[in-house]
């Protein structure tokens, strides 16, 4: 035999005798797995954890994890793993089931289940070759039977409960203060809002209309709510004045719900005869074809008043620079932090975070309404004597007080 | 009954939502899904009011030749144009098997056989692991690949094509033609809506985002005039941050974009959470008046 068929003889032989070892090496089994049911959980989940053996913890040994599921009250054993098995997610093997597949060395699954069943897992390392079949498996570790368990309180949200509670607490305080004497409920001055009826009043005098914009946000976000309980009033003074206004709306829900805010804005000044449901409009929910429609309302009919109150984002110095070359007197409210240096440095006044959501009770200055402002300013001195106690604390190295109260 | 109503369903539901953050319940979880299902399919309901207000208030102003009437057809033409385009005209056409075929076309020598791809030159081809044009430099695809039954799969490389997928089984020996042009489809993925999306929708959406730089100076020249001593503040606090991001400014001095960073970490941030916080706080009292129903001003008076 010449050297050169010798040679590749004998690697030959030595590829078959590897993939034969490889083959026939065993894997190790995990070790200690424990089951359980998560805390807070919604009873749909159970917690799967072991020990992988250090052997089948490297990338280089190939071996991964399978595990499997069943019913608790089928008694069935894990089947045999062939070469012809399928360990893909989800696949059935008699009464078990795969769970997960498991190949970047996790030692833990958080598996869905169903709220009502009880389960027993089994704990599978495998080792595969490059195609993906299954060279040789561990013998299963079977875990503890365990059902899931639904919670009926989150306990890591009992601080934010306390903090719900703590305003609505102050708001049961303030509200008979409010009743009883409602002269001495102090709420500073907004020139923002007190300018709102000041610039209706120069629509009135230009006979130009009021434009009123809602925002970029579904009805159901917080400062789309406030825009429109804002809208009312600035309705009723709009009817009252005998001035057009215009309402551009970014959701159609919110022009639903904006048409019938201004209709009731309209009545409760007894102007039902001056009402236009064609001025509440739904423009376009794509937010720079929302910023051309809005900017084509303020050149073509030049309104001498722009409001704009609720959430805006990037199209919101298209706005208020478009308004100021018209030059209408502009009243802008919002908390996005992001865009209030745009409407402070274009609008003549600018409402900043809180002092929208103040606007409402401001306007209508019910009691009730203002009780409730006091209430947000009492947690808001609280807030204060907290942050400034936990400013100490943070100085003086104490740092165990704030996850103990907020786990 | 009319102011009650609503102030009933909003407290419940109001509630609801407020209590339903500190039950992680799965019998919760499901209410919770069934109800944002239901005013995901009112939202989708009001988009069709909201395509009729476009249409009473845009053909009025029409009719009456108002201002800037002719952009309102544009308007018009451009939302039926984008709807008829929307529906899925393909589903009303003739099944896929009609436009993928397979013949024997000849003979080859060899344990294997042979595949032969007949597609328009912009289609692509994919067996098994191999993805190749169906046409390149005038030659046709073709594939030597052992007897068996192999996936073969055409698909255009442009969005709104639907690719077409069959199974060849190539005997020893033969050579198999696969015969096929994926067709367009219409809808929301289709071509035409995606082509006018990309090539007009985008570019003027574009544009309108371009026209921020020049607002943004315009508003910044008006802004940062040193009129009184918080004006002057802003001003120095601002050129301060923009000599700190701009190379000019490292180019000067390290302390620039330091002290540039600086304002921003502490004493911006310091400002920024304080207005977070009030938010919040404004937030929560608004959404707990509008619960408890002590905010009527938009049910109307007494």
């Amino acid at each position: 035999m010449s050297p050169r068929s010798t040679r590749l003889v004998l690697a030959l032989a030595f590829v078959a005798l590897s993939a034969s070892a490889a083959a026939a090496q065993p894997v190790e089994p995990a070790a200690n797995v424990q089951v359980s049911a998560p805390d807070n959980d919604d009873g749909r989940h159970v917690n799967v954890a072991f020990d992988r053996a250090e052997p089948n913890k490297d990338p280089k040994a190939g071996v991964v994890t399978v595990l499997l599921r069943r019913s608790a009250t089928a008694g069935a054993a894990v089947p045999a793993f062939g070469p012809e098995t399928s360990i893909e997610a989800k696949s059935k093997l008699g009464d078990w089931t795969i769970a997960a597949f498991l190949e970047g060395g996790e030692a833990s699954f958080l598996d869905e289940v169903d709220e009502s069943g009880r389960y027993v897992y089994a704990v599978v390392e495998v080792r595969r070759d490059d195609a993906g079949k299954v060279l040789s498996a561990s013998p299963p570790v079977l875990s503890a039977a365990i059902a899931p368990n639904a919670a009926w309180f989150h306990t890591k949200r009992v601080g934010i409960l306390g903090i719900v509670l703590l305003i609505i607490g102050l708001i049961g305080y303030y509200i008979p203060k409010a009743r009883k004497n409602p002269k001495d409920v102090y709420i500073r001055r907004m020139p923002g809002v007190d300018a709102i009826e000041d610039a209706v009043g120069r629509s009135t005098e230009m006979g130009r209309p009021v434009l009123y914009v809602t925002g970029l946000e579904e009805i159901q976000d917080i400062q789309t709510l406030a825009s429109l309980l804002i809208l009312g009033h600035v309705a009723e003074l709009t009817a009252t004045y005998d001035t057009e206004i215009k309402v551009a709306n970014y959701f159609p829900m919110t022009m639903v719900v904006a048409e019938e805010i201004v209709r009731q804005g309209y009545a409760n000044a007894g102007r039902m005869d001056a009402h236009r449901p064609e001025n509440v409009m739904f423009i376009t929910a794509e937010q720079f074809a929302f910023a051309a429609g809005v900017n084509g309302i303020i050149l073509r009919d030049r309104p001498a008043t722009n409001i704009y109150f609720g959430k805006f984002f990037g199209e919101s110095l298209l706005l208020a620079e478009t308004g100021f070359l018209t030059g209408a007197v502009q009243i802008a409210g919002t908390a996005e932090l992001a865009q209030l240096p745009f409407f402070v440095a274009a609008c003549d006044y600018c409402l900043i975070g809180e002092e929208m959501y103040a606007t409402s009770a401001y306007l209508s200055r019910e009691p009730t309404l203002l009780a409730n402002l006091k209430a947000g300013d009492g947690f808001k001195l609280l807030a204060m004597i907290f942050v400034f106690a936990g400013a100490v604390l943070a100085t003086a190295g104490v740092y165990q007080l704030g996850p103990a109260v907020f786990p | 009954m009319k102011k009650l109503l609503p102030l009933v369903f909003g407290m419940l539901f109001g509630l609801y939502g407020l209590l339903e953050f500190y039950i992680p319940h799965w019998a919760v979880r499901t209410t919770t899904d069934e109800l944002q299902a239901w005013a995901a399919l009112l939202t989708a309901a009001a988009f069709i009011l909201g395509g009729v207000n476009i249409l009473q208030v845009t053909w009025p102003k029409i009719r009456r030749r108002e201002e800037d009437w002719h952009y309102k057809v544009i308007l018009l033409a451009c939302a039926a144009l984008m709807v008829v385009v929307g529906l899925p005209w393909h589903k009303l056409g003739d099944a896929d098997e009609a436009k993928l075929s397979q013949a024997v076309v000849g003979g080859t020598s060899g344990d294997g056989g042979r595949i032969v791809i007949a597609a328009p030159d912009d289609v692509t081809v994919t067996i098994g692991a191999i993805t190749a044009p169906a046409l390149a430099g005038g030659k046709a695809f073709a594939l030597d690949l052992p007897a068996g039954e192999t996936e073969v799969v055409l698909s255009r490389r442009v969005a709104g094509y639907r690719s077409l997928t069959t199974k060849v089984n190539v005997a020893a020996g033969q050579i198999v033609e696969v015969r096929g042009d994926p067709p367009m489809t219409w809808g929301r993925d289709g071509r035409v809506f995606v082509w006018i999306y990309d090539h007009v929708f985008d570019p003027c959406n574009s544009t309108m985002f371009a026209l921020l730089a020049f607002f943004v100076a315009s508003a910044a020249f008006r802004a940062f005039r040193a009129r009184n001593a918080e004006a002057a503040l802003l001003l120095g606090a601002a050129i301060l941050v923009m000599l700190g991001r701009a190379p000019l400014g490292r180019s000067i001095s390290d302390v620039f974009p330091d002290f540039g960073q600086w304002l921003i970490d502490i004493p911006n941030n310091a400002g920024r959470r304080a207005i977070m916080m009030g938010a919040a706080i404004g937030a929560i009292a608004t959404g707990l008046r509008v619960i408890v129903g002590l905010e009527r001003s938009h049910l109307g008076s007494d």
